[in-house]
């Protein structure tokens, strides 16, 4: 073979500021530029670590035992934590009076400002054991010795049982988001996988794996999940119920996922390099994942970022309708389970308020996950 | 096969001076259009040939105000002499982009055939109702008069069965009926000048040569004249009377087409028209090549824009300053140094 | 500024013999194949080592599908495809199927039309042009280096640009990055699927000139595809015209396009416009529309168009007959008729 270099004129040269910095960077950092410029997509990408980070110290931000009760200061109405008295910094709460209507027996609480009781920041309060392993005991939000931060702050009051609100939200919240990570992975699995046999090799396969994803779609949820929420056993733990309902959740989750591969699939098959890798002499197995897969990235993390809220939505609706987790278990579904009467929404307001984490995260993910679908293909300009 | 047409003595029916069309973006601005000027004649064919980036898709564009952003036409003077009273002289670039006036010019007056017919035409419409259409908006005939007259097109346009093509869509088509039927709604309002961007690129030979005799035909039998945009020489020697030469969006020559060809002045255009293979050459002869590559269109050369490949490139002045035009009698003007004191 | 430092050997380094390649046409819920298009139709092409051998015609002749055939990058319906490997042996390339033609895939490799498409924008340039290298055995990834930078270098690329991406490059330089990934693993053949259709004229011929120098040194045997005459003309030996799926001339560029024998080449030559306004060129305009591969005229496929058809073009299919060395032209009328040239 000879070793002849030639040596053509027309060698190119390349060295404008332009060109550089648009030339070597890789398929990453083009996502990451493009990513970028949607300023609601990075924002809540900010919000949504802040999230995820919190509340994974939920306990240390709440204030209360979630399942301390005491029915003594059932429907207690939030409590403001007041920052200036008469003028200097001194954050405090006010004591709230009880008082029972003795004609309708309805409670009522009134704030006596007279008798404040002091707020003080990173103080000890009850014990906890940061993921189930460290004990600590530290708090954001406490009280000064000598008196107990679970009789005096309801940052946002009591439910029905007396069980402060604020640190059933913070434990909730993290139960609810960390179900849409677990539940993802299983839907990653099954729709990268059928989705990408789907795509890749068309024909007989296709139609078949097709045709199931369209029954699986056509099934009515919400009278599947009845049937198989009446068909769990009652001794299961809430940690067995868990992990059944994402298992559940994810089995009906896949089908968008799948779609989307196998559509990338198929477009990618025809393309002149995966042609080109063919007439290489490369094997199949590395056809898929050498230079297939890794254009291939980018939609699935888009595609991912929107199926998290699915799940969080689902788990959130079915546990609100008492077919998921049940009490004593703490998620934003079943938070609002108790929410289901006329008082609730007249007289307890605030006993909604964890319908606001659900939308607000279901919103960020959304924005970020459209950022993310934009930014998947910088070759579409 | 063209009857050579004498050198031009009347007044251009469109003037384009000092045209200049920026495209703001976020990485910068793109100089598409820059300076360009060239003339068309009444009844002659102005070939525009250029490779890609030149700006002579954005330049005639232009002309009917058809630029997208984030594109605008900051400079220059688009002058139109046609208008309904014979020499009444209109400047289009001074009309309002969506407005009223230059709406009946397009299409009325001057009208645009595309390169890619299957995008230009709707899917959902047969291509008998798209034609009628055009011509109820500019002709204001009756339906059935509209109708007829679209049927002559066709007929003219030498399309077979012309009433059952009427009733068809698109993409019933083959792609040479298809600029057929662009042509004729191109032409069925008698627009007295017609812009084809690119009408046979994507057509094979055969079919390129039914439409290029098709075109001069026509031309003959209505008097209009045409802009024709290609990048292929060969065609513009087919059809052209004269020529205007672009490069990164200036006109670097324009002549008429026997001089282009014959005796080219700016080295770009020799370098061009030596670079192109031919069935007349020598078999396996190695081509005469421009050294470099076309500039991307964020880094414009100082200067001349063709110095950074031009083989006759002369140190601090090419790299420096920009060359004027300079006119060489005849109707060739040039943009080059070489020939600045030639005046 | 002719370079003649390539051989043309004697013996064939690929002959085709009769290939069809036919498409089924499926309509309705069932699928049922209702007719066929005969993209490919009993075409015979051979090819001398060290030759380059170009097939043009117009869309829907058939050329890309012959040439995506020859690679096995499609199956052919039927037919021979007997290639001579680096080893001496002569295998049949139709007959094996994909998994048996993949040890000879390091011997016939093509250059792809679209620069584009063709390099996957998510490798770099040295995993693009090693590509071929890694999954042909060269594991260690040193010697992967130092010869994609040789590759490099040869086509007129900077090595130091290895690290970067595709879209970092113009059209000219990536379809250079197409022929080096080909020549990397030193085949004996090169498919050429219409290499230059998609760039400027300038850069054309830079890439042409490129191809033929390394042809040159490195004794390469071309099949080219296009439809343009004049890159044809430019370039090959020998020259094979199609229409609607078979062979109608062969011959050099000279013969071929001087006298014409059949007149399908004698319109496609004198409508080719020429680039010189002063030649008055007598020109065979052809009527109709090119026929459907799927239902194509009785007998000669180009009688509904030919200036020249008789009755015998209109029932009988004509035979591709040899008229001197290496010259082959399929048409009833060969002794009748006078074409004109270029």
């Amino acid at each position: 073979m000879a070793n002849a270099t030639v040596e053509s004129p027309e060698i190119m040269d390349q060295d404008n500021n332009f060109e550089s910095r648009v030339s070597v960077a890789s398929q990453r950092q083009l996502i990451w530029w493009r990513f970028t410029k949607h300023k609601l997509a990075v924002i809540s990408a900010i919000l949504l670590i802040i999230l995820y980070l919190t509340t994974t110290f939920a306990e240390f931000f709440a204030t209360a035992h979630p399942l301390e009760s005491e029915a003594f200061r059932g429907l207690m109405p939030p409590q403001p934590i007041h920052f200036f008295d008469e003028g200097k910094l001194s954050p405090h709460v006010c004591a709230m009076i009880g008082t029972r209507d003795t004609y309708t027996y309805k409670k009522t609480y009134e704030p006596n400002c007279d008798e404040k009781t002091p707020v003080k920041f990173f103080v000890k309060g009850f014990e906890y054991k940061w993921l189930n392993l460290i004990p600590m005991d530290r708090h954001l939000i406490g009280v000064p010795e000598g008196y107990l931060a679970e009789e005096h702050i309801f940052i946002l009051g009591t439910d029905i049982l007396g069980r402060d609100m604020w640190s059933r939200i913070w434990v909730a919240s993290r139960l609810s988001l960390s179900i849409g990570l677990v539940g993802v992975i299983l839907t990653l699995f099954f729709g990268i996988t059928l989705g990408g046999i789907s795509g890749f090799y068309g024909g007989f396969i296709d139609t078949i794996i097709q045709r199931i994803i369209e029954i699986v779609r056509a099934v009515p949820t919400i009278p599947l999940w009845m049937a198989l929420a009446a068909a769990m056993p009652f001794s299961w733990s809430i940690v067995q119920i868990y992990f059944s309902i994402t298992l559940i959740i994810s089995l009906f989750a896949w089908t968008d996922l799948a779609r989307v591969v196998r559509g990338r699939f198929l477009s990618l098959r025809e393309e002149d390099f995966v042609t080109a890798a063919v007439l290489s002499g490369a094997d199949e197995k590395r056809i898929i994942f050498r230079h297939v897969m890794p254009s291939l990235y980018s939609h699935i993390i888009a595609a991912v970022s929107l199926a998290i809220p699915l799940m969080i939505i689902s788990e959130t609706a079915l546990s609100f309708l008492g077919l998921g987790l049940q009490a004593p278990a703490i998620s934003w579904g079943t938070l609002l389970q108790g929410t289901q009467n006329v008082q609730s929404v007249a007289l307890y307001k605030w006993l909604m308020i964890p319908a606001f984490p659900v939308v607000g995260s279901i919103l960020l993910f959304n924005f970020l996950g459209d950022g993310l679908r934009d930014a998947a293909d910088p070759y579409s300009d | 096969m063209k009857e050579t047409k004498n050198i031009v003595t009347d007044h251009p029916i469109l003037s384009v001076k000092d045209l200049r069309v920026h495209f703001f973006m976020d990485e910068g601005t793109v100089k598409a259009v820059e300076g360009a000027s060239f003339d068309v004649y009444p009844g002659r064919t102005l070939g525009i040939v250029g490779e890609s980036g030149c700006g002579k898709s954005v330049a005639t564009r232009s002309i009917l105000l058809l630029v997208d952003s984030p594109g605008k036409i900051v400079e220059g003077n688009i002058t139109y002499r046609g208008g309904q009273t014979n020499g009444q002289e209109t400047d289009l670039t001074s009309l309002k982009i969506s407005g009223s006036e230059i709406r009946s010019i397009r299409g009325g007056e001057i009208s645009l055939i595309f390169q890619e017919p299957m995008t230009s035409f709707s899917p959902v419409h047969s291509v008998g109702n798209q034609m009628i259409e055009s011509i109820r908006l500019h002709k204001k005939l009756s339906r059935s008069d509209s109708k007829d007259l679209a049927i002559d097109w066709f007929q003219r346009v030498g399309m077979p069965n012309p009433e059952q093509r009427m009733t068809q869509y698109p993409w019933q088509l083959s792609g040479g009926q298809r600029q057929r039927a662009m042509i004729a709604m191109a032409l069925c309002c008698d627009p007295k000048i017609v812009i084809a961007d690119e009408p046979t690129t994507a057509l094979d030979v055969t079919t390129q040569a039914q439409i290029l005799d098709l075109l001069k035909e026509l031309q003959e039998q209505n008097g209009m004249s045409i802009i024709f945009i290609t990048h292929d020489l060969g065609v513009i020697a087919d059809i052209a009377d004269d020529v205007a030469v672009m490069y990164l969006g200036d006109v670097v020559e324009s002549a008429p087409v026997d001089e282009i060809f014959h005796s080219p002045k700016h080295p770009y255009t020799n370098a061009l028209l030596s670079s192109i293979p031919s069935v007349f050459n020598r078999n396996r002869e190695r081509l005469p090549t421009i050294s470099g590559a076309i500039p991307h269109p964020h880094n414009r050369p100082s200067g001349c824009t063709f110095h950074t490949r031009c083989p006759s490139f002369i140190d601090g002045v090419c790299n420096v300053s920009l060359p004027t035009k300079s006119e060489l009698g005849d109707n060739h003007s040039v943009t080059c140094f070489l020939y600045e004191d030639k005046k | 500024m002719t370079t003649t430092g390539k051989k043309i050997e004697e013996s064939p380094i690929l002959e085709v013999k009769n290939l069809r390649k036919f498409f089924p046409v499926q309509k309705g819920i069932l699928r049922k194949i209702v007719g066929q298009v005969r993209a490919v139709d009993d075409v015979s092409i051979s090819i001398n080592k060290g030759e380059t051998v170009s097939i043009v015609g117009e869309s829907g002749c058939g050329k890309t599908t012959t040439a995506r055939c020859i690679m096995r990058a499609i199956d052919p319906t039927s037919g021979e495809i007997k290639f001579n490997t680096k080893n001496g042996e002569i295998i049949d390339l139709a007959s094996l199927s994909r998994d048996e033609v993949r040890p000879y895939r390091d011997d016939i490799q093509m250059i792809f039309q679209d620069p584009f498409s063709s390099l996957n924008p998510r490798m770099t340039l040295f995993d693009i042009v090693g590509e071929p290298l890694l999954v042909n055995g060269m594991k260690n990834r040193k010697e992967r280096e130092d010869r994609v930078a040789e590759l490099m270098g040869q086509v007129g690329l900077r090595p130091e640009y290895m690290q970067r991406f595709p879209h970092a490059f113009s059209g000219g330089q990536r379809q250079r990055i197409g022929i080096a990934r080909a020549l990397s693993i030193q085949p004996s053949l090169i498919v050429a699927d219409e290499p230059v259709s998609a760039l400027d004229v300038s850069v054309q011929a830079q890439v042409l000139n490129l191809m033929m120098d390394l042809q040159d040194q490195l004794n390469l045997t071309y099949l080219f595809v296009s439809h343009d005459l004049s890159v044809v003309s430019q370039i090959s030996d020998r020259v094979v015209v199609m229409y609607v799926g078979k062979v109608v001339e062969t011959g050099t560029p000279k013969e071929i396009f001087e006298s014409p024998r059949h007149p399908y080449t004698a319109a496609l030559a004198t409508s080719l416009p020429k680039a010189d306004p002063r030649l008055k060129q007598e020109r065979i305009v052809l009527q109709g529309e090119v026929a459907n591969p799927s239902d194509p005229p009785s007998g000669c496929y180009f009688h509904p168009r030919c200036p020249y058809a008789t009755d015998i073009c209109k029932t009988e299919t004509p035979e591709l007959k040899q008229i001197g060395n290496g010259r082959t032209v399929s048409c009833h009328r060969i002794d009748e008729i006078n074409l004109p040239g270029v």
